[in-house]
């Protein structure tokens, strides 16, 4: 399965998701995005600056001292507006590479989350 | 924008060390409990019982809400799920005699009129009230249905307008307290100010650790929170199945909340229960 289907994937899963994009957080840009609508290219390109500045940011920056011992990234982050909810979880295997979800604001974040990490494990161990 | 500003601190040193010595204070105190509890301010007598009406809609969990006017009139309620379960006494002076202690259902609805008189007892002319919550002192049964504070602000013709009642403030302040109902510790801030705390001492030293290292770049930090909409803004960065830090807030008024794994989803959607 290519990225694409598993972004396709995981809107599937979760209706409430209208946007899944796999970033590059090191280039700070969307490298394969599934939407429901055509997305312009200036909302990607802050997409992914966002997943930059929270997942490798300032206020990431303390996080792993909080975080414990043996901790050295953020892992995930979650933003609400009464808008959206967008969740953005990083890989494991490739620490710059991240899903950028786009959701509606009621949205199971944990189920999020979860297909997430199941898709980066997939496009990770592709590569 | 305004939610990236809420934030801000000065970058002069002697405000950074006071902030500093500030938050050590608070992170030190296991739980700061305002006596009166936190305020409800009304227009008039009626939109305070509104704004009782709408504490009680806004209880999930089986909780004792004490309620005191700012004339000192109190009433105590057992809340469930939304509804009004039960008057616990002593009922206001002048209430009518028959609810104190008695479980309330829909079948109680044709003395709705006194259950009126008593909230009326309660409110008086007061235009300020101030509201705790506990947990239940008296165990709930099931046949404690109680009465939805929606069929409560029908009958008797009350809007339940939070957004005539609510504030940043009091919707931040809320927040708080469902963050310490779950158990998670958290720093409330005014402004730039740290203003109150909960939690257990050991989570508010580690938050407030964190606190003061990101309020040193909160302004660059406050990018995260540019939004691609206005209003209240939530953002939570964790790592995977470990602690998260949520930085939440509106118009000024923020907190920052430490949750664990298994609270993310309780947290955020206690921020869309409130804010959206």
């Amino acid at each position: 399965m290519e990225v694409s289907d598993k972004l396709e994937a995981i809107r599937a899963e979760v209706p409430e998701c209208v946007a899944v994009a796999f970033a590059d957080l090191s280039a700070r840009m969307v490298l394969s995005v599934s939407t429901r609508t055509r997305q312009p290219q200036e909302a990607l390109d802050d997409l992914s600056a966002a997943a930059a500045d929270l997942l490798d940011g300032p206020a990431a920056a303390p996080m792993p001292e909080l975080l414990g011992e043996g901790t050295s990234r953020v892992g995930h982050a979650v933003t609400q507006s009464r808008s959206e909810t967008r969740i953005y979880v990083r890989s494991s295997s490739d620490p710059a590479e991240a899903l950028c979800c786009i959701c509606a604001p009621m949205v199971d974040i944990d189920a999020v989350m979860r297909h997430a990490k199941a898709a980066l494990e997939h496009i990770g161990g592709k590569g | 924008m305004g939610q990236a500003q809420a934030i801000y601190v000065s970058d002069d040193d002697g405000e950074q060390s006071r902030l500093t010595d500030k938050l050590a204070k608070l992170a030190a105190a296991a739980e700061i409990v305002s006596p009166e509890g936190r305020a409800l301010r009304a227009d008039n007598p009626r939109s305070l019982l509104a704004a009782v009406l709408a504490e009680i809609d806004e209880t999930m969990l089986a909780r004792t809400l004490r309620f005191r006017t700012g004339s000192g009139t109190e009433l105590s309620v057992d809340v469930f799920s939304r509804r009004l379960l039960r008057i616990n006494p002593p009922a206001p002076t002048g209430s009518p005699k028959g609810f104190e202690k008695q479980a309330l259902t829909d079948a109680d609805t044709p003395r709705i009129h006194d259950l009126f008189r008593l909230f009326k007892a309660f409110s008086g002319s007061d235009r300020v009230a101030y509201v705790s919550s506990g947990p239940v002192d008296n165990p709930i049964d099931a046949s404690e249905y109680g009465i939805a504070a929606t069929t409560l602000a029908d009958l008797w013709k009350l809007p339940l307008a939070k957004s005539g009642i609510g504030t940043p403030q009091t919707r931040i302040q809320r927040f708080c307290e469902e963050c310490g109902e779950m158990g998670a510790a958290w720093i409330r801030l005014d402004g730039e100010q740290p203003v109150d705390t909960g939690g257990t001492e050991s989570a508010l030293a580690q938050l407030g650790a964190y606190a003061e290292t990101a309020l040193r770049d909160i302004r660059e930090a406050s990018d995260i929170i540019r939004a691609p909409a206005e209003g209240p803004r939530f953002v939570l960065l964790g790592q995977t199945g470990g602690l998260s830090v949520a930085l939440a807030g509106e118009d000024g008024h923020s907190v920052l909340v430490l949750a664990d794994a298994l609270q993310i989803e309780a947290v955020a959607a206690a921020w869309r229960g409130i804010f959206i």
